[in-house]
């Protein structure tokens, strides 16, 4: 079970790699555990895709907080703070959109 | 007694002829995603199944089988116009060289290729070819991603990604297979 807070954090940062998409932000509201184990996994494979994801790879590794599977869940409620990821002045996506939309479709999967 | 052991035998014969019965879904629905695309599901299949959208439909038959298509344009990817899409799974698999494109085109199917070999952990690639399609496969066990181009077209390809079907499987639902 996610907090709001911790919910908002992840549509911040799903949006922050793949851009603003009404799609997965419609479903916000069902993020659970699952959700952040699907966007744990984008993280680790589109580290080239986005130059969001390679500084919050950086960062993290910095802060000693990239130790092995699960690290997204114990930190999600303060990834804001930590991060100061800004929903705004987002980066673009490297990746093809095909890969983009297969991303998409795992993060909704996750919530139904 | 010679006419019931010849009755006998013709028994036994008759029912070691009569072939096997392959039972087939009897009724089917099709998902088209273009005037192109279509998958044909066995009907049967979908009870339960979870339906929605996201940039194309996605059919989640169960928590470890799903279904996930998506029309690819040269808009939809900002590829330059006249750009052949029919070559996009070979850049994309890595199956041609990306040198002669322009530096974004080439940096878009470089890191995106290294991203679905990091993503389905090395998988296999197929190519198979039919009458008007080509289908380029990436199969990991049975997590896929699957391009169709079709030789007489370039305005679009199609992408299916799936988890919990291999290529045997998979290919049924695919018309013109």
């Amino acid at each position: 079970m996610l907090t709001e807070k911790e919910k908002n954090n992840l549509y911040i940062l799903i949006s922050s790699i793949l851009g603003k998409d009404i799609g997965i932000k419609s479903y916000k509201m069902r993020f659970n555990d699952r959700t952040v184990k699907v966007v744990e996994d984008m993280i680790r494979t589109n580290i080239h895709c986005n130059n969001a994801v390679k500084d919050l790879f950086s960062a993290l590794i910095t802060a000693g907080k990239l130790s092995s599977k699960g690290w997204l869940r114990k930190i999600l409620s303060s990834l804001d703070a930590m991060l100061d990821i800004q929903e705004e002045g987002l980066n673009s996506y490297g990746c093809s959109v095909a890969t983009k939309s297969r991303w998409k479709s795992y993060i909704i999967t996750s919530t139904i | 007694m010679k006419f019931l052991l010849l009755g006998f035998c013709l028994i036994i014969i008759g029912g070691c002829s009569v072939p096997q019965e392959i039972e087939r879904p009897k009724k089917y629905t099709k998902i088209h995603y273009s005037g192109y695309f279509t998958l044909t599901i066995p009907t049967s299949m979908l009870a339960n199944a979870k339906i929605f959208d996201s940039d194309g439909t996605v059919i989640v038959f169960d928590k470890n089988k799903q279904l996930s298509g998506f029309i690819i344009t040269n808009e939809k990817d900002n590829l330059p116009e006249g750009f052949d899409l029919r070559e996009y799974p070979k850049y994309f698999l890595e199956l041609k060289e990306t040198d002669s494109l322009s530096t974004d085109v080439k940096r878009m199917f470089d890191l995106s290729s290294k991203e679905l070999k990091e993503s389905l952990n090395g998988p296999a690639i197929s190519v198979y070819e039919a009458t008007n399609k080509i289908y380029y496969v990436a199969c990991k066990k049975e997590s896929c991603v699957t391009f169709i181009t079709m030789k007489n077209q370039n305005e679009q390809i199609f992408m299916l990604t799936s988890e919990g079907f291999g290529w045997d499987f998979l290919k049924n639902f695919i018309e013109g297979v």
